[in-house]
């Protein structure tokens, strides 16, 4: 599930996520730089495809290039805007997530404010990177175009069966940890049945909410039942 | 709470830069021996400081990038030229001439030139885009420029009741010379009368060295100020520094920044000329978000 920052429309939405076979994640270009949702798709879909690219230095140096020279094709189109050129050769950034499935356990990768949800009967039983609502806010480490990060998170967390999965990016998450007594009420307004047909509904009553108000940035969610 | 409110471009801030054009801006910038006039110096990192508020504000919008008007900027020279006694003007160049309060997309579409720029101590040349060129020719008429200020600001604020409160930084390295004192203060009090749903305008005020003088940074007392008629009412005039400002402050390393400081400096040195310029303007822009 995906929605864009209320001021945007929802191609600009920077989250970007995908699932195949027994690999999940989400990444979240930085809008501070040009272009980072197409580095934040790199990212995925290299995931996806079972490398790592956060730690094999070869797969960054190949998915870098490939976003480079695709920037450099588009800046031929914009020859006058002096502003886009540079910014453009700032590279990109994106938060990353990415996790694998096995048996009883899944392995996580991480670099960034994403996070995962282990949830069971409801309740949190560990959130990841991240714990507390109030670790959102600072800059946080970005994998970028310009060089493989120098280091990165990493966990194997066991489940058992009818756990849950939840993989957000920072927004959500953040709103999620507001909630007191393990998140339990975050967790039973997003696993309504109907919580997917009305996503957009529920993140705009979300955004302009009283109390546990969400941050009006790009909410994703990738939701697995064990 | 105030001076909370981001800078976004339904509600863009307004940075209004007020810059001293008197002949003594020609002489050299402090006392270290550099032969760089202060004109120059000032209107090297005002360009500076232009250039990236555009390049940080290029962001992605529909797949091309579009500089977003998230601020809005003033640039208002004052001294002499040779058809006013008292000159006070909006320094903007070409296109953006004769315009007080510029967008940051207009900005980006019109700068005068590229420059190539050797970073001190680094073989690195960068270009840079340059709007403003440095001019130093007469007197001081700083009165009329908190006058214009105060006709630009209180214009910009009837459509913008939300935004950020302006703010109002003045770069001088002499006395004024177009009103007394007492006048000068008040001039100043009705430019900080004006304000948004966010606060009051805040005004600035930082002198620039010639070279004699202790300088004095941020003070929070005015016994550290130095005991100069001239030093005393610029700090008398000068706003308290925001939250946000206090912490850009401590990051750079003044570690004794806090709410009871002025933004104000006296006798101030380069580096601390350019702490000063990037605090109230890139570093404010980029803690609101």
């Amino acid at each position: 599930m995906c929605a864009s920052k209320s001021d945007k429309s929802f191609e600009e939405c920077e989250d970007v996520y995908g699932v195949s076979g027994t690999r999940a994640a989400v990444a979240d270009g930085a809008t501070e730089y040009f272009g980072a949702k197409l580095w934040a798709r790199a990212l995925v879909s290299s995931f996806l495809l079972g490398y790592n690219p956060l730690g094999n230095v070869g797969i960054h140096r190949d998915i870098s290039r490939r976003w480079k020279k695709w920037m450099e094709v588009y800046s031929t189109s914009i020859q006058d805007d002096w502003f886009g050129k540079e910014k453009i050769k700032q590279g990109a950034a994106a938060a990353f997530l990415g996790i694998e499935l096995h048996d009883r356990s899944f392995k996580a990768i991480a670099l960034g404010d994403c996070c995962f949800f282990h949830v069971s009967n409801g309740e949190t039983i560990r959130s990841w990177p991240f714990h507390d609502s109030n670790q959102f806010g600072s800059i946080p480490s970005l994998v970028t175009t310009s060089g493989i990060p120098s280091s990165y998170l990493r966990v194997t967390e066991r489940f058992e069966p009818g756990d849950q999965i939840f993989l957000c990016t920072d927004a959500l998450s953040k709103w999620i940890l507001s909630f007191p007594n393990k998140n339990e009420l975050a967790w039973k307004t997003l696993s309504k049945k109907d919580a997917q047909q009305n996503f957009h509904k529920l993140i705009d009553d979300f955004r302009s909410a009283d109390r546990f108000r969400l941050d009006d940035d790009d909410v994703t969610l990738i939701a697995i039942s064990l | 709470m105030t001076y909370e409110k981001s800078m976004s471009s339904n509600e863009p801030g307004l940075f209004v830069i007020l810059i001293d054009q008197s002949g003594s801006m020609k002489e050299p910038f402090g006392s270290s021996g550099r032969r760089v006039s202060k004109a120059e110096i000032v209107t090297v990192n005002v360009n500076r400081v232009l250039a990236e508020l555009c390049l940080r504000n290029t962001k992605d919008v529909g797949g091309r990038p579009a500089v977003k008007p998230r601020i809005d900027i003033s640039a208002i020279g004052y001294g002499n030229d040779e058809r006013d006694d008292h000159a006070v003007r909006p320094v903007f160049p070409g296109a953006l001439a004769n315009k007080y309060v510029v967008t940051l997309p207009e900005l980006a579409k019109n700068f005068i030139r590229l420059r190539d720029y050797q970073k001190e101590g680094s073989r690195e040349v960068t270009r840079m885009p340059e709007w403003i060129e440095p001019v130093s020719v007469g007197a001081t008429p700083m009165g009329t420029a908190l006058k214009t200020a105060r006709e630009v600001v209180n214009a910009w604020v009837t459509r913008h009741m939300t935004s950020f409160p302006p703010i109002v930084i003045n770069f001088t390295d002499g006395a004024v010379t177009d009103v007394k004192p007492e006048e000068l203060k008040l001039l100043a009090e009705q430019l900080k009368a004006i304000s948004t749903g966010d606060g009051k305008l805040l005004l600035f005020n930082c002198h620039i060295s010639s070279g004699k003088g202790k300088m004095c940074f941020l003070p929070a007392n005015k016994e550290d100020v130095p005991s100069e008629e001239y030093a005393q009412l610029l700090f008398d005039i000068s706003s308290n520094l925001p939250s946000k400002m206090v912490s850009l402050a401590r990051g750079r390393g003044f570690t004794n920044a806090s709410e009871m400081c002025r933004g104000f400096g006296y006798n101030v040195d380069v580096a601390n000329f350019v702490h000063f310029l990037q605090i109230g303007t890139i570093g404010l822009a980029s803690a609101l978000g």
